[in-house]
């Protein structure tokens, strides 16, 4: 029985005893002579290679001059065309792969932005948002005069009244994370808009 | 065809690398060389594997095309030839997904003789002995031959057309099939002994 490595030596012997080394080839003849099976196979592989040589469709008698002239005038044209093409050039593949990086890192820092930072304390993940205080929220609702958009009020002043936290912040709405650590929903709540009348009273 | 080296003219005329150099940089008359150098190659690759002379020769100018826009991206110009079959080897298979609307190459124009013309198949290649019944087991032959090559992976048919059939160099076929030459030796050997269990009662 032939191992694969000689049946493979030898069908390549068959096919074009050039591709193979020096080496390779003695080393086939040899295996050939002393054994029946190689010798059989070889002659199996030899009228393979003969019959699909024979049988493989011939190529018609071509005027390749001609020919080339025509795919080089095809060339040409395309050429030409590339050259002539209004607008932006097509974008090569770095740059496609430059737009896709610089569209994924937008959309990387726009959730960055939107996302609170997080930390660590005691083994637990606090997400601690931009109005995070130690202070309690409710107890300081405070109130807020909008001024600098350059809207003309229909008359006097308008005033917006906001406070930051819960109105009424029950214990359930505090969670209590880890020691020391308390998490309360960022929230901004406009208590009251009214147009005064009276123009903004002059800061104090 | 004798197995080429992509090295051509080492006396006089300049190497493919040189031509593919020169070429990148603007020289038409560069390219119409490599063009003189290679179509017929490319010529045949495309017909083995559409066996349609029509659909062969529009493969082969496009594949020209694409290869003189894609030129300055070839990072080994010595690799022309592989990367030109590679080329022709994707657009033959990729041809019969629709055929294209632009005129095409003008067959009749380029054909030497109608003897030699496309119908010069299989069959008729091994039918020109006087010997009827040679004649017939020829072209029953031819018909399993085709048969059993279409069975074969693409990999495996492409592989045994190139290195049996048209005879090119194993590091040429591992560029066209953008693998290795051990894969090439592979593909070769794995489908001709599948094309002999196949055949064996027909040649043997």
């Amino acid at each position: 029985m032939l191992d694969q490595e000689t049946e493979i030596l030898i069908s390549q012997y068959a096919d074009d005893a050039d591709e193979l080394t020096a080496e390779e080839r003695l080393r086939v003849q040899s295996v050939v002579a002393a054994d029946p099976e190689a010798r059989r196979l070889l002659d199996e592989y030899q009228a393979l290679t003969a019959a699909l040589r024979r049988a493989a469709p011939r190529v018609p008698q071509l005027d390749w001059d001609r020919l080339r002239e025509h795919i080089s005038s095809a060339t040409s044209d395309a050429d030409d065309r590339n050259r002539m093409r209004i607008g932006p050039s097509p974008m090569t593949v770095p740059m496609r792969w430059a737009l896709a990086a610089s569209v994924l890192l937008c959309i990387g820092l726009a959730l960055l932005a939107t996302q609170p930072a997080r930390f660590t304390t005691g083994g637990n993940s606090v997400a601690a948002g931009p109005a995070r205080t130690s202070v309690d929220l409710p107890s300081v609702a405070t109130s807020i005069d909008v001024s600098g958009p350059t809207i003309d009020p229909p008359e006097g002043a308008v005033r917006l009244d906001i406070s930051i936290g819960q109105p009424a912040a029950t214990p359930d709405s505090v969670a209590a994370i880890a020691q020391d650590v308390v998490w309360r929903p960022p929230q901004i709540n406009i208590v009251a808009a009214e147009t005064t009348g009276q123009p903004f009273p002059p800061r104090q | 065809m004798a197995r080429e080296s992509a090295e051509v003219g080492r006396d006089s005329a300049p190497a493919d690398a040189t031509l593919v150099r020169r070429a990148a940089a603007g020289d038409r008359a560069a390219f119409d060389e490599l063009i003189r150098r290679h179509q017929r190659r490319a010529v045949a690759v495309s017909y083995r594997l559409l066996g349609n002379v029509q659909d062969a020769l529009d493969v082969t100018q496009d594949a020209f095309v694409k290869a003189y826009s894609g030129i300055g991206s070839l990072r080994n110009p010595e690799v022309f030839s592989g990367w030109l079959l590679r080329i022709v080897s994707n657009l033959s298979l990729n041809y019969r997904r629709g055929r294209k609307t632009r005129p095409t190459v003008p067959m009749d124009e380029l054909l030497q003789s109608a003897e030699s013309g496309a119908g010069a198949a299989a069959s008729d290649a091994m039918s020109q002995s006087g010997d009827p019944v040679r004649t017939l087991e020829g072209r029953e032959l031819g018909e399993k031959l085709t048969e059993a090559l279409n069975q074969l992976p693409a990999r495996q048919r492409q592989a045994i057309l190139m290195f049996t059939i048209d005879r090119l160099p194993q590091k040429e076929i591992a560029e066209a099939l953008n693998c290795s030459v051990e894969a090439v030796k592979w593909h070769v050997f794995q489908g001709r002994k599948k094309l002999r269990e196949m055949l064996r009662r027909h040649m043997m």
